[in-house]
């Protein structure tokens, strides 16, 4: 009798503890992905500026991925990012990283179209905390 | 009693955990909203006429619509361009978004609404289907290293018809300025002037453009615009007596994992 007691209470505890463990990664990984989200609108935002301000243009048509480097240094001390032009085959063009900063932080990823002296191109801007 | 109160519990403990796990899960599939649809459809469609014609427009909203059409190139209808920016968008772009995307009616026609009006190319002929509303249109040629010759015209004037004017202007300068009333449901002359080279001792016609508007091919109030080797920057200003045009083009869908999907005009102005 005493046994049985205490293994359905063992039962019961384990259960709690693993239920308590699911919905606490759950709402841990809802957090994350709001965090991602942020990041994703921030990327979004800042490829449809370089693109509406000539600085993908500009990037192509100098060679010189200044421009680039330019935006990504006057982002906000909190955030970090990488910016890199495509052709429409994938082929890398032209890359900057903000100054100072290093990946390994969780990130996200925006992607914009643009059209440049006829031919097809895309950014990518990937965007993560310091 | 206190046994079954605590099966209880721990059940609806273990069923609330699976369901916020089965939440999460959820939320990751969508990994997309409306609203990130939204941004793609402005992504791939914004201002994409006009990089792939290099066609400036415009429209001045007041008592009555002006639209400007500037740079229009009358012999190409640029229809590759529009191929390859389809073929990438539905390729490589869709495949990194993650999304399916369709461009349906792609090309260099365009559309304007209320007025029932369209812009086509057409094996080097360019076509404006004015439409209804229309009040005049204006078509300044701007040529260079040509001298214009005799051999020009204009078509008779139709009391009650549209205003059509048609200018040739060189470095500032009016080479020839022609105004006429046109019946939209006519089949009307042209418009046109030559240039010739400078001779001696022959002098020839080298180039030359033309303007029609009128009935063609059973259509009313089409505006033709076509061109024999003149080098000319060509600016077109079509008045209309409605206000609220909306000017677009073909067609986007996408689809985000068969669940989300979102369809719509490419617009140009709205």
């Amino acid at each position: 009798m005493l046994k049985k007691g205490i293994l359905f209470s063992l039962d019961a505890i384990f259960a709690l503890v693993i239920a308590g463990i699911m919905i606490t990664g759950c709402f841990f990984y809802l957090s994350q992905n709001k965090v991602s989200n942020d990041l994703y609108q921030i990327s979004l935002d800042s490829l449809t500026l370089l693109e509406k301000d000539d600085t993908f243009a500009n990037v192509l048509n100098s060679n010189l991925s200044t421009g680039l480097q330019t935006f990504l240094d006057g982002l906000s001390d909190q955030y970090c990012g990488n910016i890199t032009l495509y052709s429409s085959y994938s082929s890398h063009l032209y890359s900057s990283t903000k100054s100072g900063c290093v990946g390994g932080n969780e990130s996200s990823v925006g992607i914009r179209s643009f059209v440049y002296d006829s031919s097809n191109y895309y950014a990518k801007m990937e965007a993560w905390y310091k | 009693m206190k046994k079954g109160m605590l099966f209880t519990v721990t059940t609806v403990f273990l069923l609330l955990g699976v369901f916020t796990l089965c939440s999460a899960f959820m939320l990751s599939q969508q990994a997309y909203s409306f609203n990130d649809l939204k941004y793609i459809v402005d992504d791939v469609g914004d201002d994409i006429y006009l990089d792939l014609m290099e066609t400036d427009i415009s429209v001045v909203s007041g008592e009555h619509v002006l639209i400007n059409l500037d740079q229009v190139d009358i012999t190409d209808n640029r229809d590759s361009l529009f191929t390859s920016y389809e073929n990438f968008i539905e390729g490589t772009y869709a495949s990194k978004n993650n999304l399916e995307i369709g461009l349906e009616n792609f090309n260099s026609t365009f559309y304007l609404e209320p007025y029932g009006g369209r812009r086509v190319m057409d094996g080097g002929v360019f076509y404006f289907y004015t439409g209804n509303n229309l009040i005049n249109i204006s078509i300044d040629f701007f040529v260079d290293e040509t001298l214009p010759d005799d051999n020009s015209g204009q078509p008779s004037q139709d009391p009650g018809g549209d205003l059509i004017k048609v200018r040739f202007i060189r470095d500032g300068i009016v080479l020839s300025n022609y105004d006429r009333l046109q019946d939209g449901d006519n089949e009307n002359s042209e418009f046109y002037q030559t240039f010739r080279d400078d001779g001696p001792p022959v002098v020839h016609d080298v180039s030359g453009a033309y303007v029609q508007y009128g009935n063609y091919n059973g259509e009313d109030g089409v505006l033709r615009v076509w061109r024999n080797n003149l080098n000319a920057n060509i600016s077109m200003k079509m008045y209309y007596s409605l206000a609220d045009v909306k000017i677009f083009g073909g067609n986007i869908s996408i689809n985000h994992t068969g669940n989300l999907t979102l369809n719509s005009n490419i617009m140009i102005f709205t």
